[in-house]
């Protein structure tokens, strides 16, 4: 006949509130411990969705050539140059292993609906931007047609955020007609959500129009910002890559070893180191959580050695009155781990508001997984249990007699 | 004449110090029939303590025998003798020795909690102990919240909840005034003789072993004196 649970976990109460500052301070390295492995892996996770949705919107194998040359901040940037054409797109396009070619012009540009007007970047591209990237489709109404592009219609197809700012009341944009720098545009589309990507920039805060109609009737211009160009393979992204730097280099007339006034960038493989390094941030976030978490455990054990030796003439007395050894160890493993898990719910608690917090504030995603809360109590028993088996076990094996005579 | 309830053929208990070895028991020979209430007196040191100890099956002795109610003690398992001392044996200290930041109640139905008893009757039965050593009123109270004599009323109160067969008290007056001890003894001498539960006594004075009706001397870790004070169930 050995204690109930309850009748366990009653005893263990009594004794931490008899000690509550001290308690707590035990408590605070789980607390601390749970909070931080949950927290970091909400930021690491976090990073890696934004990485992932990146990587998603770009599309595989895609690569983006820049006018200008490689400046002094690492690569040319779109409009610092005015270096590429719509025609050698086209040249781009037809080269061999080349899957797609966008062109892409941005400028930022105010937009109104009825009262409400909202300023955002315009993006003119082709119909080809919605084969590279994955995340470029519509939930309401289609995205524009090559004959759009051919005839500069005005049409344009909406991001979430400017409906939202748009369309206040969350109306079908479909079909009605909204101004973009004083322009008539029929709204033909509207996207579905591609999510925020990497600091905070707001993939959804665009207005997509046909490359021509952005040139012809928005921004007066022939050149185009940048090209994004899809291999047709990972294998071919590299022979794609010299094929576009020699071709673009004999079409801008440069001789022969002159630097490019141009660049080339593979958005692919940055994106995929990035997708490991925060693969391996996010394991070493954690991993350095889980130390705080054994710390706390080491704090756990410490102080039951310390109410072990203080309590000898309880342990003495129950054992006078009838507790076996048995009793006397699961009184003190059952304080050990009502210590960690109270500790690790309040850690919990923490945590999840912390990481809510950091995205509130931060404006970065931090999802926090069920598969980390569950990790982290789970972690917790095992260091309740773990720390607080000795202690216990010491107890438990007092002779009677000498423990009641404890001093 | 059945056998006795406690029963020590040449019991020893020597405890090693600086290389050297404390006979605190050396050869004790010692019945005690069931029903008894026996005192054992002798000056400090002379092993009083450690006899009750290993009476209440709170310690083993290093040599001899030891039957309680015909049990040798020295053959059972730790679990069964904290079995044993649940059930057959009730404890009362000098230092009463309640738990402390726990009510009178708490602290009188504890042994039940080892027993397996449902919290309900365990209750019932904390406030009838309580009612019978006079304290029912304060069941509520913790320790610190009671005088001395209260205090040992209520661990009277623990020692005889599980209806022990023998009740060890080691100077149980040992801490308190003239009119708490005499309150003490009272209750002692009175569960003796309305329940017939058998009570060893270690006291230094002798108005204290005169409420019994045995008296036994030690010294050096013998016994040295045994004599009837009285005819059994007072006269
Ligand atoms: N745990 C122990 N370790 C070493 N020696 C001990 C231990 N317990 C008791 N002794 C020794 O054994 C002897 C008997 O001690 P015991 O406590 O039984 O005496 P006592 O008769 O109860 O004395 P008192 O009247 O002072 O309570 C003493 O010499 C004591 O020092
Ligand atoms: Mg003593």
């Amino acid at each position: 006949m050995s204690l109930k649970p309850k009748t366990l976990v009653d005893f263990s109460f009594q004794a931490l509130k008899a000690n509550k500052l001290r308690s707590f301070l035990t408590m605070l390295g789980i607390i601390i411990g749970v909070a931080s492995v949950i927290l970091m892996i909400a930021i690491g996770q976090g990073a890696q969705a934004q990485v992932m949705s990146r990587v998603k919107a770009l599309g595989s194998n895609v690569m983006m050539v820049l006018p200008g040359a490689l400046g002094r901040f690492g690569a040319g940037s779109e409009g610092t140059a005015q270096s590429l054409t719509l025609e050698e797109a086209s040249a781009v396009a037809r080269l061999p292993y080349v899957a797609n070619v966008a062109p892409v012009v941005r400028r930022a540009a105010l937009v109104t609906h009825g009262a409400n007007s909202w300023t955002t970047t315009i993006t003119g591209t082709t119909p080809s931007i919605t084969a590279i990237s994955s995340t470029m489709s519509t939930v309401e109404g289609r995205f524009f047609s090559p004959a759009d592009e051919k005839s500069a219609a005005p049409v344009a197809v909406l991001g979430q955020t400017v409906w939202q700012n748009l369309y206040p009341n969350g109306s079908d944009p479909v079909g009605t007609t909204i101004t973009i720098k004083g322009v008539p545009f029929t709204v033909i589309g509207l996207l579905q959500s591609a999510g925020a990507s990497m600091g905070g920039n707001n993939q959804d805060d665009f207005v997509y129009v046909p490359l021509k109609t952005a040139q012809i009737r928005l921004f007066g211009i022939t050149f185009i910002g940048l090209m994004e160009v899809q291999a047709a393979g990972q294998k071919e992204v590299t022979p794609v890559i010299n094929e576009v730097t020699a071709l673009l280099h004999r079409l801008h007339g440069l001789p022969p070893g002159a630097p490019n006034d141009f660049t080339v960038r593979n958005l692919s493989q940055i994106l995929s180191t990035a997708q490991d390094i925060s693969g391996m941030l996010t394991l070493f976030l954690a991993g350095v959580a889980a130390i705080s978490l054994i710390v706390g455990g080491i704090g756990i054990m410490n102080i039951m050695l310390v109410s072990v030796s203080e309590r000898t003439r309880e342990i003495g007395i129950r054992m006078a009155i009838g507790a076996t050894q048995r009793d006397i160890l699961n009184q003190f493993l059952t304080e050990s781990i009502v210590l960690s898990l109270t500790g690790s719910f309040i850690g919990i608690v923490l945590g999840v508001g912390a990481a809510v917090a950091v995205s509130a504030f931060a404006h970065f995603p931090t999802p926090v997984s069920s598969l980390s809360i569950v990790a982290a109590v789970a972690f917790a028993i095992f260091v309740g249990v773990f720390f607080g088996y000795y202690p216990a076990r010491r107890a438990a094996n007092l002779n009677p007699a000498d423990a009641l005579s404890y001093e | 004449m059945s056998a006795p309830l406690i029963s020590c053929q040449e019991l020893t208990k020597s405890y090693p110090l600086r290389g050297m070895e404390i006979k605190a028991l050396n050869g004790v020979d010692l019945a005690i029939e069931d029903g008894e209430m026996t005192a054992i007196m002798g000056a400090s040191g002379s092993g009083k303590s450690t006899l009750m100890n290993v009476i209440g099956c709170m310690d083993r002795p290093t040599g001899g025998r030891y039957l309680l109610d015909g049990v040798d003690v020295m053959s059972l398992t730790k679990d069964e003798l904290a079995h044993l001392r649940n059930r057959k044996i009730g404890f009362v200290f000098q230092r009463y020795n309640l738990l402390p930041r726990m009510s009178a109640l708490q602290n009188v139905l504890l042994p039940l909690v080892y027993a397996g008893v449902n919290a309900g009757r365990a209750a019932n039965r904390a406030l009838a102990a309580l009612e019978m050593v006079g304290l029912a009123a304060l069941a509520g109270n913790q320790p610190n919240q009671m005088s001395g004599g209260q205090q040992q009323r209520v661990s009277i109160a623990r020692a005889l909840i599980n209806d022990p067969q023998v009740i060890l008290a080691d100077e149980p007056t040992g801490a308190l005034d003239t009119v708490s001890s005499a309150e003490v003894m009272t209750i002692l001498k009175e569960l003796h003789q309305t329940r017939g539960v058998t009570l060893v006594i270690v006291t230094h004075e002798a108005d204290i072993a005169a409420y019994c009706e045995r008296m036994i001397t030690m010294r050096d870790g013998r016994i040295t004196g045994d004599s009837i004070i009285k005819g059994k169930r007072g006269a």
